[in-house]
């Protein structure tokens, strides 16, 4: 079932930054992410589609009601964090949950909230002396309290260390098992492809690509490469018995590209039964990271800001 | 009703941490009594048209407390919201802007009510101070310096996207008023097409209006400084209204 769905968005500024004929749906309990460099409107499709902005032309429904006809519908079912959001230093942590509490009719227990986002004991702290990843997950909390269905988060890791981003994904995936659906944008390749069931690959104000992760670096039809390092008289053995002019070697690594995995086997097969001493083997598979750079790179970015 | 309550005390406790908002808001117009009041005492004198010097700075100095909180707190807290995104962030809640300001505009008020009071019982009880107008038409005179100096307020709230630009404008917006409306220099001492000038300035109306209705002098002309109070007020909620931003 789609719970999320945009048709033919467009949305201009004076400035030329905007979106163009912007089309996909979400379905539910799916984890969906945007990705896309700065100022090819991602932010602008999701504020768009959330009523938080002023579209164009297009049409909207979030769980079968429109944004901007029924906004108030729409916001007990669609939690929210947004980029660039700070609240007041000066508030208390309970105090701003409190506040969020009380513009819903149902809201969920912050109390419990702040239990699970680890915060329970950080209560009746000021905001200002949380750290970026408390005030990350204060800010998913405040996005919990309504019970949404739908939660979106607009670059929620962005400037997090690997450990707070990745204590993260841990959160994110516990709401797709709670049963909600994400939709998030993010600047993190390893995180889209670590979360995401589908991803939308945006570009100059349009969408280049939809698919699950899998799908599109499949698509880019990119190379896998087994790197093996060993001494240099190894090496060059090697080589010479594949004989394939696609290997490099530099330094003390070699380096094989294949397409399909029977080729590695083969490959490895080969290199055993001739007993040649090697040091270490790995295999670097595509990521989405290698996909997009594939996809975004070809095209010149316009509107990088 | 229950959204007011629940931002009326979210914000009243940002309030009371905030140094500069309660120091200038409430405690420095009564020091400003104290210390005149002190240093000049409260003797009639010819001076003051027959009047002590605390009986014509009172209802200045009232003046001078609502424009503290209308014009340099009440924008403040707003702009840094907008420019800080908690407005977006708010209109992704069921919440209306006006709830804010609607808080934010009565606890400022309050700071300068609470000042006011304070400032009387001073006066009163360390110089003397003898109230002798109508109280009718002076508290309608108060709340209509009010309604016009927070509205000045109001627009910049409205409108100002950084927090940095609301403060300059507020602080321009405010020095004119404090200096050209007799809240600071007493307008008695001022040549008479001085005292013409100056009646640009809304606060001049208001402190008019105040010193006359507080010491039972004719007034002549309240008609007058009443309907630019009124035009004021609202023209400026008209503009804040048609142009709030919530970014």
């Amino acid at each position: 079932m789609d719970v999320f769905a945009v048709k033919n968005l467009y949305k201009n500024y004076a400035t030329n930054r905007g979106v163009s004929n912007i089309s996909f749906s979400i379905q539910e309990n799916e984890i969906f992410g945007m990705i896309g460099p700065n100022g090819a409107g991602k932010t602008t499709t999701l504020e768009c589609a959330l009523g938080l902005r002023k579209k164009d032309s297009g049409s909207i429904s979030i769980l079968g009601y429109d944004p901007s006809v029924e906004r108030d519908k729409i916001y007990a079912l669609v939690g929210v964090q947004l980029q660039e959001t700070s609240y007041p230093g000066s508030a208390r942590v309970n105090e701003l949950c409190t506040l969020m509490s009380s513009l819903y009719e149902s809201p969920l227990s912050y109390k419990a909230l702040l239990d699970e986002f680890e915060l329970d004991n950080k209560g009746s702290e000021y905001i200002a002396d949380l750290s970026g990843g408390q005030r990350q997950r204060l800010a998913i909390i405040l996005a919990l309290i309504p019970d949404p269905k739908i939660v979106v988060f607009d670059e929620l890791t962005t400037g997090l260390d690997p450990h707070a981003r990745r204590s993260m994904w841990s959160h994110i995936r516990r709401l797709k098992e709670r049963g909600i659906t994400v939709i998030l944008t993010t600047h993190f390749m390893d995180e889209a492809q670590e979360l995401c069931d589908r991803v939308a690959i945006m570009l100059n104000g349009s969408i280049q690509n939809i698919d699950t992760v899998e799908n599109i670096i499949s698509a880019c039809s990119l190379e896998s490469t087994l790197e093996i390092q060993a001494d240099p008289k190894s090496l060059l053995l090697i080589r010479g018995f594949l004989g394939n002019s696609e290997i490099s070697i530099i330094e003390n690594q070699l380096s094989i590209p294949y397409k399909k995995t029977e080729s590695l086997l083969e490959i490895i097969r080969l290199i055993d039964s001739r007993h040649i001493k090697i040091k270490t083997l790995s295999v670097r598979s595509p990521t989405l990271e290698d996909a997009y750079l594939k996809l975004t790179g070809g095209a010149k970015v316009l509107r990088a800001t | 009703m229950n959204h007011f309550m629940a931002v009326l005390r979210f914000e009243g406790r940002l309030i009371s941490r905030n140094f500069l908002v309660v120091f200038f808001g409430l405690i420095f117009p009564i020091l400003l009594i104290v210390l005149f009041g002190y240093i000049f005492g409260n003797q009639p004198s010819e001076q003051w048209g027959g009047y002590g010097m605390i009986d014509v700075s009172l209802p200045a100095y009232l003046g001078l407390s609502l424009a503290v909180s209308g014009i340099l707190s009440f924008p403040l807290s707003i702009s840094h919201y907008r420019e800080h995104k908690v407005l977006k962030r708010f209109k992704a809640t069921p919440l209306n802007p006006l709830t804010i300001l609607g808080a934010q505009f009565l606890l400022n008020s309050i700071l300068a009510i609470g000042s006011a009071i304070i400032s009387y019982g001073m006066a009163k009880i360390f110089f003397d101070y003898k109230f002798q107008g109508s109280l009718v038409f002076f508290l309608l005179a108060y709340f209509l310096t009010l309604l016009s100096v927070f509205s000045l307020g109001l627009v910049i709230a409205s409108i100002a996207r950084r927090e940095r630009t609301a403060e300059i404008v507020a602080n321009m917006l405010f020095f004119v008023q404090i200096f050209l409306s007799g809240s600071t220099i007493p307008f008695e001492i001022m040549p008479t097409p001085l005292q013409k000038i100056l009646e640009i300035v809304p606060l001049t109306h208001g402190i008019i209006l105040l010193k006359m209705s507080s010491l039972n002098t004719s007034m002549p002309d309240y008609l007058y400084h009443i309907s630019i109070l009124g035009m004021v007020s609202i023209i400026g909620v008209f503009i804040s209204q048609k142009s709030f931003r919530w970014e």
